[in-house]
């Protein structure tokens, strides 16, 4: 059975195979930290003599060897390349392929400190329009958004169980948590909120919980109104696309 | 045909050819007895370069008859960068297909540049109706393209009766340069009507690497339409941009 991570320190050869061939099978991100020596063999030929190194191989198949040093990896392969384990006169090597151009990329794991698989999940592509901070900030600028006479106070306020993304009071006089979600929320921003909200409670009388996104998954809605907290549907705002303007040409001056 | 041209400061003189070179390879230069003129569009064909240098701000000027002579502009550049201040510059051509670039310093120092086939460009320098006019000092232009980069990739320039303004807007920052005849900047500004057009930084910033910083740069240009910039080569000559604009998509 494969689990969401596993790790095995000092690992023998068996066990890294045993956990390589498991992390392959499921498509998890495989990290080993290693003293080993590298081969690259395609474009040009490299040799790196032994030493000790982050190798991480994500299931799309890039395969990053990292020093302890710089941003960039010293030996990679792209997404694409075929990984596979080669055993010879005892020694334990991580062969990676590309094929086009053909290249090679051989790993000699002299001594492995440390072998983990992460069957990691991330459906995210790097959005940069409408994230929560900017939701923060159309509350700000309009606060009748969340209801009438609602008065924020603080943006992203430290509190004893995390960072409470805005903390306002109502027309009432109550303290009020706003847990901001670009997306649809789901239970675990509900919890979230909830353990803000209980926290706050310990110091506070009055406190109201509103978790504020563009909708509610059905599990969030029930969460939320068994713990007695709110929702209030808000899109993050639409970063204005800057009108950057056509650049025209002068070929109207052609003949 | 046989020329030799001869001009006092070959800094000022690769100064020039360096302004073109970044917005074109290479360049024909008509050769005349008038002096010598080169006329180009950039690969983009956004920018025309037109450069005309009459035979009265070189020191010699012996040229019999007419002659076309294309240049790597890189090369050319690169050869003449190597001159000082003191420098005097000799640009000559025998029967041959080259050019002899000579630095006449502490010693005479001479280059040879084999000169390439380029097509000569056959487009005058329209006269387009601009609506705005403003004579700025060299600095001020320079400065303001400096200063839009940090924002943005486009500049605006606005003239209204009584001033100029070149503003740029990025996703958060925002820059704004106004000019009005009481400052020393404008020298002059003529507006027929309020007129704003928005210019790429990145042809502007080629196009004012070579002014000099008290230069005199007349700008011309129209609402949505080219920019005409022109600044003095020694007084007589004169070095020509003509710049598309960037035009906002309803």
């Amino acid at each position: 059975m494969s689990m969401k991570v596993e790790a095995k320190v000092e690992p023998s050869h068996e066990e890294i195979i045993e956990i390589l061939d498991k992390a392959l099978s499921v498509e998890a991100i495989i990290t080993l930290f290693a003293y080993c020596r590298v081969f690259y063999e395609g474009r040009a030929k490299s040799e790196l003599g032994p030493g000790d190194r982050v190798i991480i191989i994500k299931p799309d198949g890039s395969f990053l060897i990292h020093q302890k040093n710089k941003r960039e990896p010293v030996n990679w392969q792209p997404p694409g390349s075929v990984v596979s384990i080669v055993l010879e006169d005892g020694k334990i090597m991580l062969r990676s392929v590309r094929r086009k151009p053909k290249e090679t990329l051989e790993v000699e794991l002299i001594k492995t400190y440390l072998i983990s698989y992460f069957q990691a999940e991330d459906y995210e592509e790097l959005a940069l329009t409408g994230s929560e901070a900017e939701m923060a900030d159309l509350i700000f600028e309009n606060p009748s958004l969340i209801e009438e006479g609602f008065k924020p106070l603080f943006k992203e306020k430290p509190i004893k169980h995390g960072i409470v993304d805005v903390l306002g009071r109502d027309k009432h006089g109550n303290l009020v948590v706003l847990e901001l979600k670009r997306r649809r929320a789901d239970l675990h921003a509900v919890s979230q909120l909830k353990r803000y909200v209980d926290a706050l409670r310990e110091e506070h009388k009055n406190v109201r919980g509103i978790l504020v996104a563009p909708s509610l998954t059905a599990g969030a809605k029930k969460l939320l109104e068994k713990e007695g907290l709110e929702f209030k549907k808000l899109n993050p705002p639409k970063r204005e696309k800057k009108k950057k303007g056509k650049q025209k040409t002068l070929d109207f001056l052609s003949p | 045909m046989p020329f030799e041209i001869v001009f006092d400061g070959a800094k000022d003189f690769a100064t020039l050819i360096a302004t073109a070179s970044n917005l074109i390879d290479e360049a024909a230069f008509k050769v005349t007895e008038d002096g010598i003129s080169m006329r180009a569009m950039d690969p983009s064909r956004v920018v025309l370069i037109d450069l005309n240098l009459p035979a009265g701000i070189f020191s010699k000027y012996e040229v019999d008859g007419e002659e076309t002579i294309g240049v790597n502009m890189d090369h050319f550049k690169k050869i003449l960068k190597r001159g000082k201040s003191k420098d005097i510059l000799v640009l000559k051509k025998g029967e041959e297909n080259f050019l002899e670039v000579t630095l006449q310093g502490t010693a005479t120092r001479t280059f040879r540049l084999p000169l390439i086939e380029v097509e000569e460009l056959e487009l005058e320098l329209p006269e387009l109706p601009f609506t705005a006019k403003a004579v700025v000092l060299g600095e001020v232009l320079k400065e303001a393209v400096k200063d839009a980069s940090l924002v943005s990739d486009s500049l605006k320039f606005i003239a209204r009766e009584n001033e100029f303004i070149m503003k740029a807007e990025g996703e958060t920052n925002e820059v704004e340069i106004k000019l009005t005849l009481e400052d020393e900047g404008l020298l002059d500004l003529e507006v027929q009507e309020e007129t704003k057009s928005a210019y790429g930084i990145s042809y502007l910033a080629d196009m004012v690497k070579g002014i000099g910083k008290a230069d005199e740069v007349i700008i011309q240009f129209g609402n949505d339409m080219p920019l005409q910039m022109d600044y003095p080569v020694r007084d007589e000559g004169r070095l020509t941009f003509l710049l598309a604009p960037r035009v906002e998509e309803e």
